[in-house]
């Protein structure tokens, strides 16, 4: 539904608290397409980030009074669907299959790496996003908001109530954790240290 | 021990670099480790291909599926209809069951004393009760949301309208300092000799 007049944040706010449904309409239509990307992030499959995008969308219809006309509502409706989305990853999460270095099998040199096949590349990251998937919640959680939802440092120690320094090396663990399970899987090559990697 | 504690710092150094983290100088450092060491360096190519895995990942979300938005809607607009559409009606339903309740209770009439002394004194009673008295809770407290959100609003919309009104009286003020201060134009030239342009008394 796309409106010939975009209004404000406030007044679409105010719309929906006055119990216009076109307001909501207009809200969700606004919103849907960022929500359903922070739920893609979290969600194991597709169907799981449909849902998940509705579940945000049941608590931001019970939790709009709560915004604050003086902040962007974009970045509240973000946070309400990060918020959201941490707490379905963390009910429907797996027993962890990759808990420790020793529980990953060494693997023999994997075959190089092909950057010009799509489908490779694919299937590659669907592999990784299953391993985010297997390791420790408090390993894949803040690394889920570091590299998948690029939240800075503090913003993750803020969210998942813990320090600095602990965010920090869990979000390094996870990534060696993940490539040591990528080795084991056949998937490891050896590249070269570039030098456009530093900010 | 050391040994092993300064390799995980550096491990982390690594992760830190894959992911464009560090500095010039200290990326620098990291990249002359790597260059002497095979194991780590292998260790970083792994890293920079999970990086690159999770990038394609985030990147292959591109659009919802077209039939979200009526999901979406079909879920939530009971919800919406029963916190926002009626709730000027709301109130005074509310306030007037609560009021005839406790009348009811207050002066307990014989058919409705008769009826209190039939009911079992279960605890699934008392459990219905409850789950009667969090659901007006929580419709309450709805409600107070939104009258706060609304105040809220409104009160931002006065404060809107007081910092125009303020900023029109300041404007005036300034020109009515300007016009003070300024010595008036005198239609006559030939008649001013005064240099410092001071209005003579």
């Amino acid at each position: 539904m796309e409106s010939p007049v975009q209004i404000s944040d406030a007044q679409l706010v105010r719309q929906c608290l006055s119990g216009h449904e076109d307001g909501w309409r207009t809200f969700v239509d606004r919103f849907r397409t960022p929500v359903w990307h922070v739920a893609y992030r979290f969600a194991a499959t597709p169907d799981d980030a449909d849902e998940l995008t509705q579940d945000v969308f049941m608590r931001l219809v019970n939790v709009l009074p709560s915004y604050r006309p003086s902040g962007a509502l974009g970045a509240w409706v973000r946070q309400v669907a990060t918020n959201v989305a941490i707490d379905a990853y963390r009910r429907r999460r797996r027993t962890p299959l990759l808990l420790s270095d020793e529980e990953i099998p060494e693997a023999p040199v994997p075959a190089a790496w092909q950057p010009d096949a799509i489908a490779e590349r694919r299937e590659e990251a669907a592999k990784i996003r299953e391993l985010l998937d297997r390791l420790p919640p408090e390993l894949s959680e803040p690394l889920v908001l570091r590299d998948l939802m690029d939240c800075d440092y503090p913003e993750i120690a803020e969210r998942l109530a813990i320090p600095l320094g602990t965010v920090k090396s869990r979000i390094h663990r996870a990534r060696q954790t993940l490539a040591r399970a990528r080795r084991a899987l056949g998937r490891g090559g050896s590249a070269r240290p570039g030098r456009g990697d530093d900010r | 021990m050391t040994g092993a504690r300064s390799d995980d710092r550096f491990r982390d150094l690594v992760s830190a670099l894959a992911a464009g983290e560090l500095d010039g100088t200290e990326a620098q450092r990291v990249r002359a480790r790597l260059a002497a060491d095979p194991e780590l360096a292998r260790l970083y190519g792994e890293i920079r291909a999970v990086r690159r895995g999770l990038d394609d990942f985030a990147a292959g979300a591109e659009t919802p599926p077209p039939d979200l938005q009526g999901r979406i809607l079909a879920a939530t607009l009971p919800t919406f209809r029963s916190l926002y559409v009626r709730r000027t009606h709301y109130w005074p339903t509310w306030l007037a069951a609560a009021a005839a309740a406790a009348m009811l209770l207050f002066f307990q009439p014989p058919l409705v004393r008769g009826a209190l002394e039939s009911l079992p004194r279960a605890t699934d009673g008392v459990s219905s009760l409850r789950a009667a008295a969090n659901r007006h809770t929580d419709r309450a407290l709805a409600e107070f949301g939104v009258l706060r959100a609304s105040v809220s609003f409104a009160l931002e919309d006065q404060m809107d309208r007081l910092e125009d009104r303020l900023r029109d009286l300041e404007r005036a003020t300034r020109n009515r300092d300007a016009l003070l201060s300024d010595p008036e134009p005198d239609p006559d030239p030939a008649s001013s000799d005064d240099p410092q342009g001071e209005v003579s008394p």
